[in-house]
């Protein structure tokens, strides 16, 4: 027998080799659905029993696990809310599988959750937190109006600002450091109503994530936070309508296949109706309100590893106010964005995300109190395009890369004066508003590392670039979290992160309404910059019935803006010469602690923190507490079945008061100016005085039931509760005055919302 | 149909009514400074005004009890001294004594003074030179409709040329009767104590200006009266040459009170001068220029 000479070995090795090296391991990746509606399942994980490796479905519902090739995988793919699904997989090659999960009626009681199950202590991310809709509708709502942003308020290290002021303060951060994305297009003032109610329509949205540390690579240009909303696809297998009416507006949402199982819609809308009701009764009314917001998605599939996502959103308010304490107001602003998005695969590895968003956001406010008046304009468009690559070689490793670029417009304007005796007051003419451009681009790449079971790593960095009229910032963020598992339940997490920001939302301290005005980076306005740590112990108790965390965090803000004292804004002001800059420096300590199933279910979150601004040219130089330096932000939250149909929540909310400036003495001055009166103030110390603690309660009840109409059954709820139930008066603004007969100096402290009952009824077909 | 009425207009009313009460504020620990404004004038007698600040809350006090008395205040040159006794003016327009510290000899031109305040705890310094240079006043006019920071207002706008090769400041001031027919700014005179009686006033514009921008150039200040009048009503206005102490300080008094009365304005806090943080105020010079006539049109 002739032997196989030594030099035909070779290829037949390194076909051996090259086999054994493909089965080695086989990727089985795929898209994570509802079973009912083809809704992707964000954050549903996919886990293999045997190997114990898993991996979780992302924004689209898209995952990728990679595993050594055994004979048989067992795999279970799990979501809360939903029917756990098994399967076997018998296959040397990498596998396609698109899973479908059954909503499951036993897990209603669950609310929300860091992440999932026990992604909160295991992986290697910190300061996330995602909020499953289905939970949120049942925790009481102002007027009926269940609410993102409110529910948002309720976290630790997140807290509102002035009842019916816009904006939420995450971590010792200005409202404009938060950045807001709907289907990854920037919402500049997601409030409606005044930081009443949020711009969001609750039917039509599918995930909520808020990120206040530990920030992924991928995010950028804002300093505090990022609230990443993502809108429903759209039932693919039948139409659906759903909607309510409530106690200021209603709502509907229609969704359903275009081409069954390749293609949908939703549609969404909503408007209040106080003001038809209004001009109904009070044609003559001085105080009226309206808001309207829709939102519409289209998706595609073009075969199997494409899919094309087109959004579009619109939110407009506009409104006027007449005041018993001469405080008057009109105010009409609105945002509207549109999102194309393209999801490709690469194969079962490599997922790629392409958009192209514009969005558009524009504020006009007069007010008036007193004898004076005020008048803001600020516009904002953007054309923004980015890409995000996401390589999973295999469960330990997750790999992001990508770029983006923004384009940016703004225009604003602001004017005060005293109202004219006679003759018009000035108007802002928008079209008239010099328009300032910048260019914001950025590249960046990020690793997720599951080093062992003990043992995580996610790290990475961002190099933005910006551009303004010659003036260039190359900036560098690194970003890296670690996590150390101390057991199966409890590990420790810390992070360190550089964030950058190029467009502020300058605000007036006197000011109790909406008047940020926004402006860009340039060469006398710097960006805005900040470095985050926070340490963390993360413990879940009784398989996850309980979850508790304790966090401390530690946040140096340089480059922050404010306007100089004794600014007063002209048309003609160059704003930029009207700002003066310095920091600030937030610290904090975050306890969580939350029940996720059986009848009663909610969370206690308490924070304790202190945050300190130093301008060299305010308060002499000194440090002084930012107007948002609550001390102690309480709130608890309970949501309880009381049986199959009905329910009740509740929460209270309890913060110290935000701060004002007071001035501690009165200085007696001659020869001022004769329409003067001689007293001046003696001011030593900006915001050296607070508002009174702010504290309420809300109540709602809410019953469902299953119904008929015209032979269609559909589910009803009705809701009905209160906000504020004990009618407290919190503090919305004090204002001085000064007795003209006695000089008398005193306060007067409005308050905006008293106890407010609410009853909406919600159908769904 | 009718309680439905009622129903929705409590929800309308209860939605968009806010609620105002009184609170109490608390007075904040304040340690008090004094208010010092010193003034000399070539060919005047040096005037200082002394006195005390106080607590927030303190409400009306008499400017009887702001004065601080007994204080040692010296005003002197290299040569000569002068020693300043309290004295005081009744304002009848205000209805309230005026107290201030009198000199008995008159300014020199061209000359440095020193101001020594020693009220028996502190001592406070401060040096002015009375080198300034007055200007002549072209034209004086009206106009019934101007718009600035202040608003929308009348104004009487007066022409002059600035002195070239150095920085000026500014201050309008116009000497007018005044009795209690007139008011000041939207009140008819507050507690006005004229009677029948016809005084004569000086007039001070709320503003000081700069010659920024425009060196040697013709300036126009429009000042809006703080008093009504009608046609015919005779002033004779002139233009204060002032030094730069006197302006920097009466520049933040005006920047703070248009923040106590707009309040879409940021607050100002007004920086220690010339005598350091115990005490507010300035001593500067300022000299006058020619008086010219001016007739109200309306």
């Amino acid at each position: 027998m002739k032997k196989c000479p030594p030099s035909t070995l070779i290829p037949i090795v390194l076909c051996l080799c090259t086999i054994q090296a493909f089965s080695q391991n086989i990727t089985i990746s795929g898209y994570i659905k509802d079973d009912e509606t083809k809704e992707a399942l964000i954050g549903a994980t996919i886990y293999e029993t045997k190997l114990q490796k898993g991996a979780t479905a992302n924004e689209y519902g898209f995952y990728s696990l990679t595993l050594s090739s055994v004979d048989t995988l067992n795999v279970i793919i799990s979501y809360i809310g939903y029917m756990p699904v098994v399967k076997k997989i018998f296959s040397k090659t990498n596998v396609r599988l698109d899973i479908v999960l059954a909503s499951s009626t036993v897990l209603d009681e669950v609310v929300i959750t860091a992440t999932r199950n026990d992604d909160n202590v295991n992986k290697s991310q910190v300061g996330v937190i995602a909020v499953p809709m289905q939970k949120i509708k049942n925790l009481p709502a102002l007027m009926g109006e269940v609410d993102i942003l409110k529910i948002i308020q309720l976290l630790p290290g997140v807290q509102s600002g002035q009842e019916g002021t816009t904006g939420f303060f995450v971590r010792g951060g200005n409202s404009d450091q938060n950045l807001v994305q709907l289907d990854e297009a920037t919402v500049y003032n997601p409030n409606h109503l005044f930081g009443l109610v949020s711009t969001f329509n609750i039917n039509s949205i599918n995930n909520v994530q808020l990120i206040k540390g530990g920030f992924p690579a991928q995010y950028g240009g804002k300093l505090s936070s990022i609230l990443d909303i993502t809108m429903k696809d759209g039932n693919r297998e039948k139409y659906q309508v759903e909607g309510g009416i409530g106690s200021i507006s209603g709502n509907i949402t229609v969704q359903g296949p275009i081409i069954k199982n390749k293609a949908s819609f939703i549609v969404s809308a909503r408007r209040s109706y106080m003001d038809l009701i209004q001009k109904g009764f009070i044609p003559a009314s001085t105080t009226l309100y309206s808001f309207y917001d829709f939102n519409a998605k289209l998706n595609f599939d073009l075969g199997k590893n494409d899919k094309i996502y087109l959004t579009a959103f619109r939110g407009r308010d506009n409104g006027k106010y007449t005041g018993a304490n001469s405080l008057n107001y009109g105010i009409d602003f609105g945002n509207s964005t549109a999102t194309l998005r393209w999801n490709h695969l690469f194969g079962s590895r490599l997922f790629a995300n392409t958009s192209f968003i514009i969005n558009n956001y524009d504020l006009g406010l007069n007010t008036t109190q007193g004898n004076y008046y005020s008048l803001l304009y600020t516009g904002i468009n953007d054309i923004n395009g980015k890409t995000n690559i996401t390589w999973i070689p295999n469960p330990k490793h997750m790999i992001d890369f990508g770029a983006s670029y923004f384009y940016h417009t703004l225009f604003p304007a602001s004017y005060s004066s005293k109202i004219p005796k006679k003759g018009n007051r000035v108007q802002i003419d928008k079209n008239l508003i010099p328009k300032k451009y910048s260019n914001e681009m950025a590249i960046y790449a990020n690793h997720e590392w599951n080093i062992s079971k003990k043992f995580g790593l996610n790290y990475g960095v961002r190099l933005p670039y910006y551009t303004a009229y010659q003036k260039t910032y190359l900036l560098f963020e690194p970003r890296i979290t670690a996590k150390i598992n101390l057991d199966r339940t409890t590990s420790i997490k810390g992070s360190f992160t550089v964030m950058n920001q190029f467009l502020h939302a300058v605000p007036y301290s006197t000011a109790s309404l909406p008047t940020d005005v926004w402006i860009p980076s340039s060469g006398l306005v710097k960006p805005q910059n900040s470095q985050q740590y926070s340490l963390g112990l993360f413990k879940n108790l009784k398989e996850n019935l309980y979850e508790i965390s304790v966090e401390g965090y530690y946040k140096d803000m340089k480059n922050q803006v404010l306007f100089k004292q004794g600014t007063q804004l002209t048309l003609e002001s160059n704003i930029e010469n009207q700002l003066t800059f310095g920091s600030g420096n937030s610290y904090g300590v975050e306890f969580f602690v939350k029940k996720n199933t059986g009848r009663l279910t909610g969370w206690v979150s308490y924070t304790l923190s202190k945050t300190t601004q130093t301008f060299p040219e305010l308060n002499f130089g000194n440090p002084f507490p930012f107007t948002y330096d609550r001390r102690h932000n309480l709130a608890v939250v309970g949501s309880y079945d009381i049986s199959k149909r009905w329910s009740v929540s509740a929460n209270f909310v309890f913060r110290s008061g935000s701060a004002y400036t007071l001035p501690p003495g009165l200085i007696p001055i001659a020869e001022d100016g004769s329409l003067y009166d001689g007293r001046y103030y003696d001011y030593t110390t900006r915001n050296n005085t607070r508002l009174n603690p702010y504290n309420r309660l809300d109540v709602s009840f809410s019953y469902k039931k299953e119904r008929k109409m015209f032979g269609h059954v559909y589910q009803s709820e009705l809701v009905f509760g209160a906000y504020n139930i004990y009618n407290r008066q919190n503090p919305y603004f004090v204002y001085l005055s000064v007795d003209p007969a006695t000089k008398q100096p005193q306060a007067n402290q409005v308050s905006l919302l008293p106890i407010i009952p609410n009853i909406s009824y919600n159908f769904k077909f | 149909m009718m309680m439905k009425n009622i129903m929705v207009l409590a929800i309308v009313a209860t939605l968009f009514n806010c609620t105002t009460k009184e609170v109490i504020l608390p007075q904040l620990p304040y340690e008090g400074r004094v208010s010092i404004q010193g003034i000399v004038e070539p060919d005047s007698i040096p005037r200082v005004y002394f006195n005390r600040t106080v607590p927030y809350l303190t409400g009306s006090i008499n400017t009887a009890d702001l004065v601080i008395r007994n204080a040692i205040v010296k005003i002197s040159t290299l040569s000569e001294s002068d020693i300043l006794r309290l004295d005081s003016i009744y304002d009848k327009v205000d209805c309230r004594y005026l107290y201030f510290y009198n000199g008995n000899v008159k300014i020199k031109k061209n000359m440095s003074y020193i101001l020594e305040i020693n009220d028996g705890f502190k001592t406070y310094t401060a040096t002015a030179t009375t080198s300034i240079v007055p200007v002549t006043i072209d034209s004086v006019s009206y106009t019934a409709t101007f718009k600035d920071l202040y608003g929308e207002h009348e104004g009487v706008l007066t022409y002059f040329k600035d002195i070239l090769n150095e920085t000026n400041y500014y201050r309008y001031e116009m000497l007018r009767s005044v009795d209690s027919t007139v008011r000041r700014g939207e009140k008819k005179l507050y507690g006005s104590c004229l009677g029948g009686d016809s005084i004569k006033y000086r007039e001070l514009g709320r503003s000081v200006y700069s010659d920024q921008n425009l060196e040697g150039q013709q300036i126009k200040l429009v000042i809006e009266p703080a008093f009504s009048h009608k046609e015919g009503v005779v002033g004779y206005v002139r233009v204060q040459a002032i030094d730069k102490a006197t302006y920097e300080f009466y520049d933040q008094i005006d920047r703070q009170k248009l923040g106590q009365y707009n309040p879409f304005v940021e607050p100002f806090f007004l920086k220690e001068g010339q005598f350091g943080k115990d005490a507010i105020g300035f001593f500067g010079a300022r000299v006058k220029s020619e008086p010219v006539k001016f007739i109200f049109p309306e």
